[in-house]
């Protein structure tokens, strides 16, 4: 046990050494994480106030109740005179949008032919449009609203205006509450930091059994194994070395991220499980594929490719679930999704009891793939 | 002569080496096949949870089953729709919580809970939601003036209301401020192909990086320098080599995503400025990395953290029309932005080589000075 500890020890100065394990294990998930929530999570957050121009061409009763759709939205509204200005300054980017009022807007309301309402917008900044879009969907709403009450009673022009007061007094009759922003479960820098988290793990653990093919190339294994070290010691040094890596990666991530960037992780019982059975499913894949390759090269280049192909099936970068069918199945193949899965139902607020499934399962791939390792692994250690 | 010779060596050891291939060519046509499958279809989804069994609640899911655009799906429980939305199922749910249709017959104002997945997509459905809500709601208004109006029922003004409901007096159209119609939204797919590639490009340039080092570990380039070339002819090599294989990359892609989805990239002339530009940027920026490092281990994990970084700053993971307003200033630091902004024009814009020509000199200063830094790296590297 002892002299695994030694290899353990002398693996881990190495990599420290020449600061990759610090590169990867750290520093390269910290950093995509913080720009992964920097640009995502801004976006959710609506704060941005969008400037949309108004054109009135109409000057009837219609146009002044305009104001009464625009309330409470995203939009600041702003009186621009004519289209010309309008469409020069959303082609600047001066506007975000810009709503034209068409001419007989006011007598369309009131029972006359039917009109266009233009929303003008840059095809670059299709948020902005939407914001106008929706805009001018829910003032032609209000419109249509005051023309069915008004042809329902057969009102007149006079009676009308009456009507379109009182809708525009009345309370809407549905309101639609959006609780986005205010649930952690769908934080997107949580989501990001366990993301990366779990997808550099796997190149973090690759130092461990991988370094069999280094020490072969260099030819210390031949010494290793002249030296009166049982070879379980060995490769016992090689799997604990993996195993702290692993475990100091996935730990630093999540209290940076929870302190500095305020992600929400979740109970921190489930999260240490969930991150035990995480880094214990990826040493096992990777000593599996590393038993499979004959040199350093060929080890790296499949170990590269298998954490890459698993990172991305298993939702590390986009949700593939959304693809469903045969993708959402591959994706279920992955440690990366029961990981994502698990503690996405923990950061919700689910019980302890949510971490089950998913760290079975982990166990369950950790348990195959490292009995496959172990079968194969005397080839590596052999001088 | 001589720097072709160097040129043919550089591409023969990158592809001799079956791992490149996968990472240079299969890997990004891979991503792409599976973004299409995940975001082909142009249609969003939402998920319903209808707790409410009356007639108003059946109708205005029929609504939202009918906006173009968005479909539905309908779950049992809370649970199950927060997972579909959670995991990204569905990009939506909405919940008619039971006594929808009571709220409403008795003129109070009802609430529907609403809740998306925060990614691009988002404002575009919630906006659909709106809309079939608003049907809805108009209708329901209309038929409580005229309650309060005539002194019927609310049952009977409904009656009067529906029987002249027709065509809204006014229709909302987009236009384009350029002139004409607004474009057709493309889907998250055919806006996502450029984005992955600048992101492919530029990453596997820097990872590339990692081939410097060994040739200068196996001793090629101290061969190459004993011959009578010149370092000038040396470093040409060297850098003519990496560019054409960046630029194969590119090709690669932007056929196959043409082929096989029929994405559109827009003017040849306009693309090609971008995508020349663009991947001697990346060159220079491996070739400088393979420079600042002495060892493969550093040197790969510093061009995969740089290269994804610089990707998902620059707006090739989330568009950069999402981000906030100083957040989309910091983003062109990075050259993804800038070309990201010049795909934009081409593609989403429909203009020409001219449209883009700040952001290709934008591009090409970047390659001026990664390029002039990395070539006297290079040379010190080599040549003491």
């Amino acid at each position: 046990m002892r002299t695994a500890f030694l290899i353990t020890a002398k693996d881990l100065r190495q990599r420290l050494r020449d600061r990759s394990a610090f590169l990867v294990a750290v520093i390269a998930p910290l950093a995509l994480a913080a720009a992964l929530g920097a640009t995502i999570s801004g976006f959710s957050a609506g704060s941005k106030a969008y400037q949309i121009g108004l054109v009135n061409l109409d000057y009837g009763p219609a146009a002044s109740w305009f104001s009464n759709a625009g309330e409470g939205g995203p939009g600041a509204l702003r009186d621009t005179g004519n289209e010309t200005v309008a469409r020069s300054e959303v082609k600047s980017g001066e506007l975000d949008a810009a709503i034209v009022l068409p001419p007989g807007l006011s007598a369309a309301s009131m029972g006359g032919p039917p009109v266009r309402l233009d929303v003008i917008g840059d095809p670059k900044n299709s948020i902005g449009t939407l914001v106008a879009r929706s805009i001018a969907d829910s003032y032609a709403s209000y419109l249509h609203t005051i023309s069915i009450a008004s042809r329902a009673l057969h009102a007149d022009s006079a009676a009308t205006i009456r009507i379109a007061t009182d809708v525009a007094a009345a309370k809407p009759a549905i309101v639609v509450g959006d609780t986005s922003t205010t649930r952690n479960n769908l934080d997107p820098k949580t989501y990001y930091a366990a993301a990366m988290a779990v997808f550099f793990v796997f190149f973090a653990v690759q130092f461990g059994i991988s370094s069999l093919l280094d020490e072969r190339r260099d030819g210390t294994l031949a010494r290793l194994l002249a030296a009166p070290i049982p070879r379980r010691s060995i490769l016992g040094g090689k799997v604990l070395t993996s195993l702290a890596l692993g475990l100091t990666s996935m730990t630093v991530l999540a209290l940076t991220t929870r302190f500095a960037l305020g992600a929400h992780w979740g109970n921190p019982v489930g999260v240490a499980v969930l991150i035990v059975c995480a880094v214990l499913a990826a040493i096992s894949v990777t000593a599996f594929v590393t038993t499979l390759a004959k040199t350093h090269e060929q080890a790296n280049a499949w170990l590269s490719i298998v954490s890459v192909v698993l990172g991305m099936l298993g939702g590390s970068f986009f949700p593939v679930a959304q693809a469903g069918g045969v993708l959402a199945i591959l994706s279920k193949g992955t440690p990366h999704a029961w990981f994502l899965s698990g503690l996405q139902d923990l950061s919700s607020g689910g019980a302890l009891s949510v971490i089950v499934e998913p760290s079975l399962v982990l166990l369950g791939i950790a348990a195959v793939c490292g009995a496959l390792a172990l079968v194969r692994v005397r080839k590596l250690i052999e001088p | 002569m001589k720097v072709l010779a160097i040129v043919r060596t550089e591409l023969t050891r990158t592809f001799r080496w079956r791992a490149n291939i996968f990472f240079l060519l299969i890997m990004p046509m891979g991503l792409i096949l599976l973004l299409g499958a995940a975001f082909g279809n142009s249609s969003a989804r939402v998920g319903i949870l209808k707790q409410e069994n009356g007639p108003l609640a059946a109708q205005l899911v029929k609504n939202l089953g009918a906006q173009p655009g968005l479909d539905t799906r309908s779950y049992a429980s809370e649970g199950a729709l927060e997972k579909a939305v959670e995991r990204g199922d569905v990009s939506g749910g909405l919940v008619i919580a039971p006594g929808y249709d009571q709220h409403l017959r008795s003129g109070k104002t009802a609430n529907l809970r609403y809740f998306a997945r925060p990614d691009s997509a988002a404002p575009q459905i919630r906006v659909a939601v709106e809309s079939a809500v608003s049907a809805q709601g108009s209708t329901l208004l209309a038929a409580r003036i005229v309650r309060a109006e005539s002194g019927t029922t609310l049952g009977s003004a409904l009656g009067r209301v529906s029987a002249v409901k027709g065509a809204s007096p006014v229709d909302v159209r987009l236009l384009a401020a350029g002139g004409g119609k607004y474009p057709q939204s493309r889907g998250q797919f055919q806006q996502s192909a450029s984005t992955q590639l600048l992101l492919f490009v530029f990453l596997s340039a820097l990872t590339g990086s990692v081939w410097l080092i060994e040739t200068r570990r196996l001793g090629v380039a101290r061969r190459m320098l004993s011959t009578p070339s010149s370092a000038r002819e040396i470093l040409l090599g060297i850098v003519l080599g990496r560019w054409i294989i960046t630029l194969l990359q590119s090709l690669v892609i932007v056929l196959f995503s043409w082929l096989i989805f029929s994405v559109n990239w827009g003017n040849p002339l306009g693309t090609s400025a971008v995508i020349l530009a663009f991947s001697l940027v990346a060159v220079g920026a491996g070739v400088l990395i393979g420079t600042l490092f002495g060892s493969e281990q550093q040197a790969a994990p510093t061009g995969m953290i740089v290269g994804l970084v610089f990707a998902a700053i620059g707006g090739s993971m989330a568009p950069l029309e999402t981000f906030p307003a100083t957040m989309r200033k910091i983003a062109h630091i990075t050259p993804h932005a800038w070309a990201n902004d010049a795909f934009n024009h081409l593609l989403v814009g429909g203009g020409g080589l001219s449209s883009v020509w700040l952001d290709v000199g934008v591009l090409c200063a970047y390659a001026a000075v990664l390029l002039t830094l990395a070539t006297w790296r290079l040379r010190r590297v080599l040549t003491t």
